[in-house]
């Protein structure tokens, strides 16, 4: 038994993964989130601003980390919109323009068509390079980075919703939903820091969540961290709007299921290879000593 | 045939003939084929040019609000001719048709076709885009049984979409407005984007000969001349950065340690945020002492040293294990996209 072990085939354990991820995916079983109070600070922040305040989304993110950010993008677009503040979407990242589109505006145009006109109450000023030169040209001329907006080539001065919002300073928080570089690092070292008035939320990545934590709260208001964080973004949506406490709204709640399949099995692996190794050193050796 | 073949040859076809047979029995119980794509149109968006049309807020008496687009002058509602389509009877009496600078209507998925429904129609581009993803995601699975040339295909469709992507969007969003529209305002707005309202400026021949620069070392002969440009760009990215770190990362985290070991609660002592800020404090000091190697590390030294040691591996495992549940959500959402887009196994 212990040598089939030892030799096991790596590919058990991707069937073994895969099972523990489909199962409750297929299942859907839902499990109590509450929001920690790094993700209640996020929350709070965008509830208590005042009423039709400007917010900066930069959805620096590509498709191969929208599982993770989607959701929490989503839901901070909802909330936004439901208190009827005004959004500006932007993307630091080239692959960031069609994230916008899918967590962002198709949402506005789908839930929020009734009350949401483009231009006037959010705007898609699209992908911005320059990495972090962007975010410090926008700090203090948001035209000179983003000359037209992004879906009908306008200049940013013909939208109403840019009235009284040349720059960075002018908006009342900024969300930034990052996956690398450029993220929420860089907002926080070229917007945040040298500017403590501009108010700033991330949403990030678990593989970049340890290294920002020592920013909040000084340099970030609050964080959602990875899919836990988004999960938890949604319970409290759910909770002030019982509107969106319905399934469908809730992807990352959704995801939280076959997480803990993993986590279990990962956790099972690793006391495994651990009782496999130590019983490995203890067998008295054959063949040896000649 | 090895052991392990035979055992991933069964396990496939079993999974194949699973396939062939939830696709048979949706097919007959439900009238549908899973993985065909329909959309339903469920409004439209016109944008029509200021002095034609503007939009116009009423508010019901229940507090619902309702955006029309209406003529400055007439006041008469404006429709576009998608629109038209969409609207009520009633809407058009009172509306006048007009057509717009843009229009497109906005569509959702709809899980099959519904014979009654005229809003809902068969989409081709939407099916053949699934089982394409369906497919190439499969290909790229197929990899954790062994490397195939299924994979390598995969892998080369998303690095070559990637790279024209990537130019297709610079090229669009960087070039056009941002430096031939600074540079050559009359021709973009001719050409390109007929509302370019930007003024000529012509301190982006700057970036523009940086540019061609940069391109030189494509050139057989004169490669040194991109390391003009390259020199520009490190020795601003280097100033830039530098300063960033050191304010947000030296400066600003030396403010944020100093913190109080005793915290008071309205009044009241609080034991574990003290505990908390005790932590913070002696981590980081632990960890500077284990990056600090002027003095050898022995005795006292070589003790904090090694709680340094701890609080980075423990840092070190708090990084990995979020990247684990990165992972984990990224193969959750392609299993989802299996199940739910391309086979409708979740919610029928």
């Amino acid at each position: 038994m212990l040598d089939k072990l030892t030799r096991l085939d790596r590919r058990w354990i991707f069937l073994a993964m895969f099972l523990a991820v489909a199962i409750p995916v297929l299942l859907q079983p839902t499990l109590p989130e509450s929001p920690t109070p790094i993700v209640q600070d996020v929350f709070d922040a965008i509830e208590n601003l005042p009423p039709n305040s400007v917010v900066l989304m930069s959805l620096d993110y590509d498709p191969a980390s929208q599982p993770e950010l989607g959701p929490m993008s989503r839901a901070m677009t909802r909330h936004c919109a439901l208190l009827g503040h005004r959004l500006i979407f932007m993307t630091l990242w080239p692959f960031g323009g069609p994230m916008i589109t899918q967590d962002a505006t198709n949402i506005i145009e789908t839930e929020f068509a009734d009350t949401y006109v483009y231009g006037e109450n959010y705007l898609n000023i699209g992908f911005g390079p320059g990495f972090e030169a962007a975010i410090k040209l926008i700090v203090t001329d948001l035209s000179k980075q983003f000359p037209v907006d992004a879906r009908l080539g306008r200049p940013l001065a013909v939208f109403p919703i840019t009235r009284g919002v040349r720059n960075l300073q002018e908006v009342d928080l900024v969300i930034s939903v990052g996956a690398g570089y450029p993220g929420t690092k860089e907002w926080v070292q070229y917007a945040a820091t040298p500017y403590p008035d501009i108010k700033i939320v991330g949403g990030v990545t678990g593989v970049s969540a340890p290294y920002l934590y020592p920013y909040v709260p000084g340099q970030l208001i609050g964080m959602l961290p990875a899919i836990k964080g988004a999960a938890e973004y949604e319970a409290a949506l759910g909770k002030a709007y019982p509107r969106y406490a319905d399934k469908q709204y809730q992807s990352a709640l959704r995801r939280m299921g076959p997480q803990l399949s993993a986590h279990v099995l990962m956790l099972g692996l690793i006391v495994l290879g651990n009782v496999i190794f130590f019983l490995e050193r203890r067998r008295p050796r054959t063949g040896g000593n000649r | 045939m090895k052991r392990e073949h035979v055992v991933v040859t069964v396990l496939f076809s079993l999974m194949a003939i699973a396939l062939i047979g939830w696709v048979a029995a949706h097919t007959m119980m439900r009238g549908s084929f899973p993985g065909l794509r329909y959309m339903e149109r469920t409004g439209a968006v016109a944008v029509f040019a200021p002095e034609v049309a503007v939009w116009t807020v009423t508010k019901d008496e229940d507090g619902t609000t309702t955006r029309r687009w209406a003529d400055p002058t007439t006041g008469q509602k404006v429709l576009s001719p998608l629109q038209a389509e969409h609207a009520s009877e009633a809407e058009l009496a009172e509306a006048v048709v007009r057509t717009p600078q843009k229009e497109w209507s906005l569509v959702r998925d709809a899980r099959r076709g519904a014979p009654n429904n005229p809003m809902v129609s068969f989409s081709l581009p939407r099916t053949l885009g699934v089982w394409l993803a369906a497919l190439l995601t499969l290909c790229i699975f197929s990899f954790l049984y062994r490397d195939n040339p299924f994979y390598k295909v995969a892998e080369s469709f998303v690095v070559g979409a990637s790279a024209a992507y990537y130019m297709v969007v610079g090229f669009w969003t960087m070039l056009v407005p941002n430096l031939f529209g600074r540079l050559w305002p009359e021709g973009i707005r001719e050409y390109f984007l007929p509302e370019h309202s930007i003024d000529r400026d012509l301190w982006y021949l700057v970036p523009l000969i940086l540019g061609v620069m940069l391109l030189w070392r494509l050139a057989p002969a004169g490669a040194w001349i991109a390391r003009w440009p390259l020199a520009f760009i490190i020795g601003i990215t280097a100033g830039l950065r530098l300063i960033g770190f050191l304010q947000a990362d030296f400066a600003l985290q030396i403010q944020a340690s100093i913190m109080p070991l005793a915290v008071y609660d309205a009044g009241d002592f609080s034991f574990w945020m003290s505990l908390r800020n005790i932590t913070i404090l002696l981590g980081t000091l632990a960890c500077l002492t284990y990056f600090f190697f002027s003095i050898e590390h022995k005795g006292f030294v070589g003790r904090t040293a090694r709680v340094g040691i701890w609080v980075l591996m423990i840092t070190f495992g708090a990084g990995f294990a979020y990247t684990v549940m990165g992972r984990i959500t990224l193969l959750t959402r392609r299993i989802e996209f299996l199940f739910d887009d391309w086979l409708w196994i979740i919610g029928g």
